[in-house]
């Protein structure tokens, strides 16, 4: 028992256990650094919520590997021979991990473009929601009906994105068709009205009318009109409400798609013959 | 106007008690405002009238309850105390106002006009001894509009259509709206063609003058520089207090000093 005490006591005071203890404290150092890093980091306003998680990321791998190559090193490992290691393995993760360091990259370009920010409505080929988080790897988003979406930064870079609530106000357009009886005028100005009278809409930039052309079954036109990005929706639903209800009450005809035949003259009836009764299927 | 309504020129705003279970009617232009002390709570029930430059007003601390319509707007705030005191406070807009002028103006070089402005008011309401808080709401919702040399930068304003009149005889005064008197110099070497004038009236505090009705601050812009989007400094006294007037309410926001902005303009050419 006391040749095991007297053991304990030669390693724990041999250069060995004196090693081990510069390379916990040179561990520890480096853990309260991050730390101390993360909290300051955190209280900073000026940077966006991206590019401060990336900052975040980058110092603290940075302070981690300092503090275990410093462990490393009071351990006696010789650090040339592991960078070189290290080297070579590298060359073998890169082969595998293409697509991630890709992502990565490509992550950290959409980062500093910054086309959109969390918070936002992007549509991506197919896909429409909102941005939860734009990570390392991959963007994700919500779509309206509650999925989730994870798109790959590549994916996002190669992409068309379309942010729907990058200004501050949009326009929503609304496609109307009338019956070609109606007068375009009073069709315009009715529309103006409706306009005019929804406090949404913005009295500026004025609403827009475009006659679009003579459809096969109506004349073609439409209205657009500019609202805060948050009421578009709103807006755009109460326009098309408000609109069928002014053509009600002023008789304007919305019409649906129909074909008229004419039997070889725009005024004679057409003619209609019978061959037979009719036959009584009741019975 | 409704048995109970005081007379037009009544000053609508202040503090007044409505007893528990007690009616209160405030008739303010086009806007019909029931307010109801409740065991636990205060209740509003808003009703617009069409006309939105009607010139009605009027209190009524015993009316009827009101007889709840679809399109009626109605708000319940909790209230945990018995105290039956409420307080209102007109205000301006919570953002600035554009006004259009309703035909067109210029003011040549060298020369300055001074035009009388109206614009949307807000009320403020606060309920019992410690005035807290319920709602800051428009008294007619003013329409949106924008302002900026594009639609990817400007600010969101209210819009406001005005004769920009020159004189006063004849105003048209209402109690849902404030008036502003705007000196305007311009001392550029060309005419000022004057299609929207940008009002910072979240910088103006309100007053009641000795004709009954509400004014905001004197304002005065000096156009220096020529070019359609032109930004005006406002100097140490671009605006003051007017003359024999009772202040009703501060400012919403204090004004920077060094604050630009587009007072004129003219919007996508």
């Amino acid at each position: 028992m006391g040749e095991l005490l007297d053991r304990v006591v030669a390693f724990g005071t041999g250069d060995a256990a004196r090693a081990g203890a510069r390379a916990l404290v040179a561990l520890l150092i480096g853990v309260l650094v991050v730390s101390l890093l993360r909290r300051s980091l955190n209280k900073t306003q000026r940077l966006r919520p991206q590019h401060l998680f990336l900052l975040r990321r980058g110092l603290s791998y940075l302070v981690i590997i300092v503090a275990m190559a410093w462990a490393l090193r009071e351990l006696g490992f010789e650090l040339g021979a592991l960078l070189g290691a290290a080297g070579v393995l590298t060359v073998a993760l890169g082969f595998a991990a293409q697509t991630s360091v890709s992502n990565i990259i490509s992550g950290l370009f959409l980062i500093g473009e910054h086309p959109f920010a969390v918070g936002d409505i992007i549509q991506v080929a197919e896909t429409t929601g909102e941005v939860l988080s734009v990570d390392l790897l991959s963007v994700k988003l919500r779509t309206f009906d509650n999925l989730l979406v994870r798109i790959p930064n590549e994916t996002m870079l190669k992409s068309n994105v379309t942010n729907m609530t990058h200004f501050p106000i949009r326009r929503a357009d609304l496609k109307i068709s009338v019956a070609y009886k109606e007068d375009i005028a009073r069709v315009r100005e009715i529309m103006m009205s409706i306009a005019d009278k929804n406090p949404l809409c913005l009295q500026e930039p004025r609403p827009l009318f475009v006659f679009l052309g003579y459809g096969s079954s109506a004349l073609e036109m439409q209205f657009s009109v500019w609202v805060k990005k948050d009421a578009w929706l709103d807006v755009r639903n109460a326009m098309y409400e408000e609109i069928k209800k002014a053509f009600d009450e002023n008789g304007i005809e919305i019409p649906f798609p129909h074909v008229s035949l004419y039997a070889g003259s725009a005024t004679a009836p057409f003619p209609v013959s019978l061959v037979s009764p009719p036959v009584d299927r009741t019975q | 106007m409704e048995s109970g309504l005081q007379p037009a020129s009544v000053k609508w705003w202040g503090a007044f008690d409505i007893p528990m279970g007690q009616v209160a009617l405030w008739r303010i232009g086009p806007l019909n405002l029931w307010v109801q002390r409740l065991p636990g709570e205060w209740r509003f029930t808003q009703r617009l009238e069409e006309d939105g430059f009607d010139a009605s007003v009027g209190i009524d601390l015993t009316a009827a309850q009101p007889d709840e319509r679809e399109t009626d707007a109605v708000h319940r705030f909790g209230f945990s105390t018995d105290d039956t005191r409420l307080v209102l406070t007109p205000l301006c807009a919570d953002r600035h106002v554009i006004s259009r002028p309703e035909k067109p103006f210029t003011i040549p070089p060298g020369e300055e006009s001074v035009l009388y402005v109206g614009t949307p008011l807000w009320i403020r309401i606060e309920a019992g001894n410690r005035k807290t808080f319920l709602t800051d709401m428009p008294i007619v919702q003013p329409s949106d509009t924008w302002v900026g040399e594009s639609t990817r930068e400007g600010d969101l304003c209210y819009a406001s259509r005005t004769r920009c009149r020159l004189h006063l005889e004849g105003f048209p005064f209402h109690p849902h709206r404030g008036t502003t008197a705007v000196t305007l110099q311009n001392h550029a070497d060309s005419p000022l063609a004057l299609e929207r004038l940008n009002l910072p009236v979240v910088h103006l505090a309100l007053h009641r003058k000795e004709d009954g009705n509400l004014w905001t601050d004197d304002v005065r812009f000096e156009r220096t520089g020529a070019g359609d989007m032109v930004e005006l400094k406002l100097g140490d006294n671009w605006k003051q207090t007017p003359k024999n007037a009772e202040l009703v309410a501060a400012p919403r926001e204090p004004v920077n000093r060094n604050l630009m902005f587009r007072a004129f303009s003219s919007l996508f050419n």
